[in-house]
């Protein structure tokens, strides 16, 4: 046992489902499959539950998003957010302090108008600021960099960690049995169909997959011959010492390719991009990421100059072309359902798992969900996102 | 810099009082001089908390110094002029009214906030804002102080890197540089680290002197050897592609050596018994530090505790600077020493003062006053104003790990690192010497002999 | 236990008992390891206690990995002055 709710001995030979992966995203799936009935589930992971980028992320939560897409799918996300303590029966630390995007260039200030007033139709609620308006927001902000921005006042950040054990802790007392120490191998199919999984330990049976792998999802989608244009990519944070409260909400910033924000004890977490992606499973931190953070987070917020830095961490994700997730039945395999590409997949998961879960049970796909099917990635088409703080290849 | 000699005293504001220090003490050790043991306040608890490790370890000892917060005073010189105060604690540190008791301690365990609330999600918003404002109270930069710090960044392009300016270190870097190597030494502070403050004895060309001296003469060969760069400042880390970047004051180094030496030493060990954090209990090379580097004696009582041989030369050290050494509690099944210099063996019997015991609380209620000992079953509380803690140390083993974690690829599959033990092998491209390699005494010609391999392995001897 | 972030021996022993049995998931639950210090002065205690609990002479798994900085370091030390300086450095 890793941690409380993880299933003692070992996994049987078959169950209903199989999910491979206990990070956010298969614990979701799996409670939200407990919750609908299905709770002959194990989840199978090779490490402990948490431990890939579930237990690694910025914590930053908003469906403030430039395109109905996204707006939909991360909008049923945010709500989700605000009643998981109560209905998980664990404090998952939800701070709705507000998530702010900021405008820096011309461009974004020319077109923060017109994302909010798409946010509004999408059902989205957003306010426009402008420099002042900002500048009362953040104070700390230099003022050459937030010159406007959206401001969502609902979204902000939860504790990540908390998040993965209120699911794994609902998913174990609805009776799903959650597996740290097994390693899935390869995910067998038979004619078109996933028969089960193959792990270290043997074989599992299975008339339904959930492949939420995380940064090892290809690896896993190529064992059962499924194909999608994914890249793993490193992503690394900095925490500093606690320092009195002076940020009030997330804030995010395209033009640095950065995201932030201040946790209740007073430290400040924040994580960087340059353009292109860091294509590595490794969780290593490097040199020139540490030194572009610090150099962005104090071009953006100068006091921080003077606070010491604790810790430097990475996690990895997977990544598809457009960067939006990868979510419902694989092409090609019935049964074998991903929830894969996340690279939003923190704030993404109570709406996903929900969904998936859904068109698991039901067979039918959920509108919100339809968009993100694998089968755009094969067909070539891409979901347009312009808020996001994270690159596709050389471009920002 | 610390000078050889005192100088004229100077003077620095605490807290609106002006303390009178030599130049080179630390504020750490100035601030204790004046009668002020509490330094800061723990985190969540609130818990007042001394000067304990005097080597930028245990993170007890933050101040804000010119509106710069968290700047470690037991290693930071007195300069002069310099604006102090403490930083957590309301309404002061010395009587923080938001203290929790240990009792309340059991009602917070770990985790509690994620029990707390689970169906009040507004009121869990608002006790998270309070409990931020009161852990980061009081802590944060000017913005003149924040936009002081800034560096210059530079390559160092030196064959061998030693980390870690002690006997191990120094010797190290002198073999290393006697090939024709060119050699960077990075040390925070002084040069002869632990050793500055040691009366072992040490072996070094055939000859025995005290670690002090010996420390002093190898720091003085470092210093005045063309071939040594020698900067003050810390090593950030060993990150992929083999880049170790040196922080110092204004400065970036980034180092991508073909040898390094790891020669960071030991860290001190606390030792696990309730109210172990309460300022008075302190680390046996913190103790030496005080006594003999500051120069600053703040006890007059004191129980010193051992696992090992380290008791005895502590205790000598107490009682040369005056301190009353009450009790040397020898902790059962503990096994022998593993400290430099041959000191006379701990239980030794003939010594009233030596208590085959244990150590089961550090009391008082801000400060300790006394320290309850178990000796055959029965607990004696003894008056104290001092517990020195003298177990054996462990080996400064963290970047080594690091350098695994990257010749690994990932700092997953790195195993075992509890102990350091592990670490003590070297590998290609980077040795371990003196206590960062587990050697139980200081050894110069042995580190020197592995600097001088990792010299004119390095590929670059000129034939000097 | 762990100054740094008061973690206590009772909180270690207390979330052992509740199931975090992973040097890795019991750093997460108590904090020790993630102060300042980063488990420099708790990580031979915490070690030991968690081999206690193990009832093994050190803890079965590695110890949480030891990240940068290993002394903390002020921002405005590793932030270059001319944001046109491509972060890399000499990469
Ligand atoms: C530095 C960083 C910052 C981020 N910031 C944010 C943010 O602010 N907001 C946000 O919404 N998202 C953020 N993300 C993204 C978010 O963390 C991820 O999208 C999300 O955690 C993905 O969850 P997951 O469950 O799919 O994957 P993971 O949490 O990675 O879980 C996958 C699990 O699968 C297991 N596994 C993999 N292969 C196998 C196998 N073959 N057999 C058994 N087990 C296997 C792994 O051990 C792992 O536990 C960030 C990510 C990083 C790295
Ligand atoms: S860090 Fe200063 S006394 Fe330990």
């Amino acid at each position: 046992m890793t941690l409380p709710g993880v299933a003692t001995g070992r996994p049987k030979a078959g169950y209903d489902v199989v999910v491979v992966g206990a990070g956010v995203q298969g614990l979701a799936t799996a409670y939200e499959l407990a919750r609908s009935g299905v709770t002959n589930v194990a989840v199978l992971d090779r490490s402990w539950p948490g431990g890939g980028a579930s237990g690694r992320n910025g914590e930053m939560i908003r469906s403030a998003f430039s395109s109905r897409e996204w707006a939909q799918l991360f909008d049923l996300s945010l709500r989700r957010f605000s009643e998981l303590s109560a209905e998980l029966d664990f404090n998952i630390l939800f701070s709705p302090s507000g998530y702010l995007v900021l405008s820096t260039t011309d461009e974004e200030l020319r077109r923060q108008d017109l994302v909010a007033a798409k946010q509004a139709e999408y059902g989205v609620q957003s306010e426009i600021l402008d420099a002042a308006e900002v500048r009362r927001l953040v104070p700390h902000a230099n003022p050459e960099l937030a010159r406007g921005g959206i401001f969502q006042r609902r979204a902000g950040f939860a504790h990540h960690d908390a998040v993965v054990w209120g699911y794994l802790r609902a998913a174990a007392r609805a009776g799903v049995s959650v597996f740290s120490g097994v390693d899935v191998h390869a995910v067998l199919t038979s004619g078109g169909r996933v028969t089960g999984v193959r792990t270290d330990g043997g074989d599992i049976a299975a008339d339904i997959v959930v492949n939420a792998a995380g940064a090892y999802s290809d690896d896993l989608n190529l064992t059962a011959d499924v194909h999608l244009p994914l890249v793993k990519a490193r992503l690394e944070m900095i925490v500093t010492e606690p320092v009195k409260p002076f940020l009030r909400c997330a804030v995010a910033t395209p033009h640095l390719l950065g995201y932030c924000h201040q946790t209740a004890r007073g430290e400040f977490v924040g994580g960087t991009e340059l353009p292109g992606h860091d294509e590595t499973d490794s969780l290593n931190t490097t040199y020139h990421m540490l030194r572009d953070m610090a150099t962005k987070w104090v071009r953006l917020f100068p006091d921080l100059g003077g606070v010491r830095i604790l810790r430097n961490w990475a996690g990895t994700v997977s990544q598809a072309p457009d960067l939006a997730p990868v979510l419902g039945e694989a092409p090609g395999v019935s049964g074998y359902h991903l929830s894969i590409a996340w690279v939003y997949g923190f704030m993404g998961a109570p709406a996903a798992g929900r969904l998936l879960a859904e068109s698991i049970t039901t067979g039918r796909v959920p509108a919100v969900m339809a968009p993100f099917e694998a089968r755009r990635l094969i067909e070539g088409r891409s979901i347009a996102e312009s808020t996001l703080v994270v690159t596709t290849d050389g471009r920002s | 810099m610390t000078s050889a000699h005192p100088d004229e005293p100077v003077a620095f504001t605490f807290e609106g009082r002006t303390l009178s220090a030599r130049p080179g003490q630390s504020i750490a050790s100035a601030i204790l001089q004046s009668g002020t043991p509490v330094l800061t306040r723990s985190f969540k608890y609130r818990r007042p908390r001394g000067y304990t490790c005097g080597y930028d370890i245990c993170g007890n000892c933050p101040v804000t110094i010119n509106g710069l917060p968290g700047v470690t005073s037991c290693t930071t010189p007195v300069r002069g002029g310099e604006v102090v105060r403490r930083e957590r604690g309301w309404p002061s540190t010395d009587r923080d009214l938001l203290r929790a008791t240990d009792l309340m301690a059991r009602f917070v365990p770990a985790g509690f906030q994620f029990r707390l609330f689970r169906s009040r999600p507004r009121l869990a918003h608002l006790a998270e804002k309070v409990m931020g404002r009161v852990a980061g109270a009081g802590r944060f930069p000017t913005p003149q102080a924040a936009r002081a710090v800034r560096t210059r960044t530079e390559v160092d392009a030196a064959d061998v890197l030693v980390v870690g300016g002690g006997i191990s270190g120094c010797a190290a870097a002198l073999g290393a540089a006697g090939t024709g190597a060119s050699v960077t030494l990075v040390h925070p502070g002084r040069l002869g680290g632990r050793a500055n403050a040691r009366d072992s004895i040490v072996t070094h060309d055939r000859e025995t002197a005290p670690a002090a001296e010996v420390a002093g003469r190898l720091a003085s060969a470092v210093l005045a050897h063309d071939d040594i760069r020698v900067v003050d400042g810390f090593v950030m880390s060993y990150f992929e592609t083999g880049m170790i970047p040196v922080v110092a004051d204004g400065l970036v180094l980034e180092c991508r050596p073909k040898h390094l030496v790891v020669a960071t030493g030991s860290y001190d060990v606390p030792g696990l018994f309730p109210g172990n954090d309460k300022p008075g209990v302190v680390l046996a090379d913190g103790v030496s530090k005080l006594l003999r580097v500051d120069r600053v004696v703040p006890w007059r009582r004191a129980v010193v505790m051992t696992d090992g041989g380290r008791g005895r030369p502590l205790a000598d050290q107490l009682e040369q600077a005056g301190v009353e050494v009450v009790a040397i509690v020898v902790q059962r099944g503990a096994g022998a020493s593993p400290e430099p210099g041959p000191g006379p063996a701990d239980r030794q019997l003939d010594d009233e003062r030596v208590l085959l015991g244990t150590v089961r609380a550090a009391r008082g209620a801000r400060v300790l006053r006394a320290v309850d000992v178990e000796v055959d079953g029965r607990v004696r509380t003894i008056r104290a104003d001092l517990l020195c803690v003298a177990l054996a140390p462990r080996p400064a083993n963290d970047l080594a790990l690091q350098r695994q974690y990257v010749t690994a690829g990932t700092t997953q599959t790195v195993g075992g690192g509890w102990a350091g033990a592990d670490l003590s092998a070297s590998t290609p491209g980077m040795s371990v010497v003196g206590s960062a390699a587990g050697w139980t005494s200081d050894d110069p010609d042995r580190a020197h002999a592995v600097g001088a391999a990792a010299g004119s392995g390095s590929g670059s001897t000129q034939g000097k | 236990m762990c100054p740094c972030h008061d973690a206590t021996l009772f909180d270690l022993r207390s979330s052992w008992e509740a199931g975090y049995r992973h040097p890795e998931t019991l750093k997460r639950a108590t904090a020790v390891f993630m102060g300042p210090c980063q488990g420099k002065l708790c990580g031979k205690v915490a070690g030991d206690v968690i081999a206690a609990l193990q009832g093994a002479a050190e803890p079965e798994e590695r110890r949480p990995s030891v990240r940068p900085p290993l002394f903390p370091v002020r921002m405005g030390d590793l932030a270059y002055e001319d944001e046109s300086k491509p972060a890399g450095g000499a990469a």
